[in-house]
């Protein structure tokens, strides 16, 4: 049987602090005895590799200088030459790694997205498309320098619409886990009304914040989405979201199940009142969501429909 | 014709900066419109822009995938209609190509006139990104007329010099600014940035063409060179065609006048602003009409730095070399002193050296030095910032190497 090697991808823009992630996790065994590793570094950053001090972890680095030279053949070379148990992939964010393959024998396991906090505002801002990319693929992004400012929690919010199923870790300069306590824009109670414009803030916080809304009665303005694929007397209650573009629109939303007949308009909009329920028992297993429907009436489409990142 | 001006650079870079202090130059009496594709760290704020009467409309698309796709010539075509203004400034999406963006705007069908092409790079940051960014970043610095290299205050001179290096192996022809845009003068970056450069080509220029006064003794000496040639046009300019006499006069008009290498109607009418441009300078110079005002973008890269002149005809004894350089470094009032001194030595090894004339940045002082050597004597004074500093030196036989090394240690 051929052998395989396990993989850990590390993404994120340059700067922020990809290497000197990589290099801590070796020293502090964070990914168990996994052998010798092969460190394929596609960027030259801040911090570079110091040889010696990787031997002491039983590591070596390969650096490629362009994606060209980033082939099934030439890591079949560095496997061969080094001999490592595991491989950690080191991916510079500006190049463009839909074309680029790995070869079928290296598994990856786990996929990061490194992000500095410092900058996360001006380059989510203006590449919005690329951190759609990294994080949408990524199942653990770690932000790294953060500051307690009232705006931490907004950037984590931005980054689970894109990817509402990765586990976020927010870390301040000296590494230390740091959390954030938002301020939400509207009341919890046990009936609340979700303002149209904070649906997104609502949606994520549902799965972030489960005593906030378990069994409460919650009222909204959605779309409701049918679908063949749905469990029989569901719907997706939801809204359209945009991260970057109009090319990047997604449907977000819970399923709503109804046991009296109802006729459910694909599409259409409604204002609804539902209850919130949490189908799993484990606090720390991911949230399965489910709306039971109470109420809800047709309306016009709302003013702004798609619920936008900013 | 409505101008445009488009300032790029990679986010952080410190575009907005440059753009607010354009907006305190002669700018501001103009009917002006920003298009920002970007969202800046420092926004240009609407009320400081209310004040000077600009208008702003954001693009913001906010990604790469969307930020030139369709709309723009739209969007360029229902600015002129709304405000028909004398200019646009365009802050392009930093993550996106520079050439990509000129192209766009070639595409518009409105009497456009692309006027500034400027991009602001991170002095200290440019060598990674370089390596790292790939195209996206090469093209625009490459794309640009003038190079801002940003955060200089902030930095060492090795730092500044491996940016300009850098800047240069890209983009030879580029004007590279590497004083802080907050020390220039408002109006007179505006006319770097729009091609009015005092290089160490005009001044190479104008020292010769001095040189030559002082062997002809009779041109009238205003020349303005505006060259768009290549090598083989290029090498006439730097001729001197002493041995017909008779016509020389006529040449040296010629070459003046000549040099507006007509590719562009309008374009006379520019070279007559580069030309006059010089007469405005706060220098009180009375060699002051003997500038010419260059405006290379031939393509020989030598150029840059070392000016020969060939013999035609001539006794040794007339022959002479000039070597030119722009440098970032620093000079305290003694080490250029002492530089000059040297100059003056005719036992220095040097080679005779005739003339030599420059301005750099002063470490003892906020202003810069300005200093002028004719046949063995020389003044140093203070003046305001220019866009970098500049040397040049003329003589005989000199010894490049040495001069440089005089300057600028090894």
């Amino acid at each position: 049987m051929a052998r395989t090697f396990p993989a850990v991808i590390v993404k994120g823009i340059l700067e922020s602090g990809k290497t000197t992630f990589i290099v801590d996790s070796l020293k502090n065994g964070d990914f168990g005895d996994i052998g010798r590793v092969l460190i394929l570094s596609t960027e030259e950053g801040e911090v570079e590799y110091n040889p010696a001090e990787l031997a002491k972890l039983n590591a070596v680095y390969y650096s490629f200088g362009n994606p060209e030279d980033f082939t099934v053949e030439k890591i079949n070379d560095l496997i061969r030459v080094n001999k490592p148990h595991a491989l950690f992939i080191e991916e510079n964010a500006m190049w463009d790694w839909s074309g680029i393959q790995l070869p079928p024998y290296v598994i990856v396991e786990q996929v990061f997205t490194i992000i500095d906090a410092t900058t996360f505002k001006m380059y989510f801002n203006n590449m919005r498309q690329k951190f759609q990319d990294i994080v949408g693929a990524s199942n653990i992004v770690i932000m790294n320098r953060c500051e307690e400012t009232p705006e931490m929690a907004g950037y984590k919010r931005s980054l689970k619409l894109i990817n509402k199923d990765a586990y976020y870790i927010t870390l301040d300069a000296d590494g230390k886990p740091v959390s954030f306590v938002e301020e939400l824009p509207y009341k919890i109670s046990d009936e609340m009304n979700i303002p149209d414009d904070d649906f997104g803030i609502f949606y994520i916080d549902t799965f972030d914040n489960r005593s906030r809304y378990e069994d409460k009665i919650v009222e909204f303005n959605c779309m409701t989405v049918t679908s063949k694929n749905l469990p029989e007397n569901t719907f997706v209650a939801g809204r359209l979201a945009m991260t970057c573009c109009a090319n990047d629109i997604q449907l977000i939303g819970h399923l709503c199940g109804y046991n009296a007949p109802v006729k459910i308009k694909n599409k259409g909009w409604v204002h609804l009142r539902a209850r919130i329920h949490y189908l799993s028992d484990n606090e720390a297993d991911e949230p399965q969501i489910i709306l039971e429907l109470l109420r809800m009436n047709e309306i016009p489409e709302i003013e702004n429909p798609v619920v936008s990142l900013q | 014709m409505i101008k445009i001006d488009v300032i790029s650079g990679f986010l952080g870079a410190g575009k907005t900066t440059l753009i607010k202090k354009l907006f305190a130059s002669d700018l501001k009496n103009e009917k002006v419109v920003l298009i920002e594709n970007e969202f800046g760290e420092i926004g240009v704020d609407g009320a400081f822009l209310k004040d000077s009467g600009v208008q702003i409309k954001e693009i913001n698309s906010g990604c790469i995938c969307c930020s030139l796709v369709g709309d723009f010539s739209k969007s360029m075509k229902e600015i002129v209609e709304k405000f028909n203004p004398d200019r646009i400034i365009i802050e392009p999406s930093g993550v996106g190509k520079l050439s990509d963006i000129i192209k766009a705007i070639e595409k518009v069908e409105e009497p456009l006139k692309i006027n500034i092409v400027a991009t602001v790079v991170d002095g200290g940051k440019c060598k990674m990104y370089f390596k790292n960014f790939g195209e996206f970043y090469d093209d625009q610095i490459k794309q640009a007329n003038t190079v801002i290299v940003s955060k200089t205050d902030k930095l060492s001179e090795e730092k500044i010099l491996a940016a300009v290096e850098l800047i240069k192996s890209l983009n030879p022809h580029a004007t590279i600014v590497t004083t802080p845009v907050t020390e220039l003068e408002p109006d007179k970056l505006l006319g770097i940035l729009e091609g009015d450069v005092d290089n160490v080509d005009a001044l190479l220029e104008s020292l010769k063409a001095e040189q030559d006064d002082d062997d002809d003794d009779d041109d009238d000496d205003c020349c303005c060179h505006h060259h768009h040639d290549d090598d083989e046009e290029h090498d006439h300019h730097h001729h001197h065609h002493h041995d017909d006499d008779e016509d020389d006069d006529d040449d040296d008009h010629d070459h003046c006048c000549h040099h507006h290498h007509d590719d562009d109607e309008d374009d006379d009418d520019d070279d007559h602003d580069h030309c006059c441009h010089h007469h405005h300078d706060d220098d009180a110079d009375d060699d002051d009409h003997d500038h010419c005002c260059h405006h290379h973008h031939d393509d020989d890269e030598e150029h840059d730095h070392h000016h020969h002149h060939h013999p035609h005809g001539h006794d040794a004894d007339e022959v002479f070399t000039s070597w030119g350089e722009e440098t970032p470094v620093a000079f305290s009032h003694n080490e250029l002193d002492a530089i000059l001194k040297k100059l003056c030595d005719e036992d220095s090894g040097l080679g005779v050296i005739l003339r030599s004339k420059g301005v750099v940045k002063a470490k003892d002082n906020e202003k810069w030095y300005y200093f002028d050597l004719v046949a063995g004597e020389y003044e140093i004074r203070l003046g305001e910032p220019d866009y970098t500093g500049k040397v040049c030196v003329i003589g005989s036989k000199i010894d490049e190497e040495k001069i440089a090394a005089l300057f600028f240690g090894n």
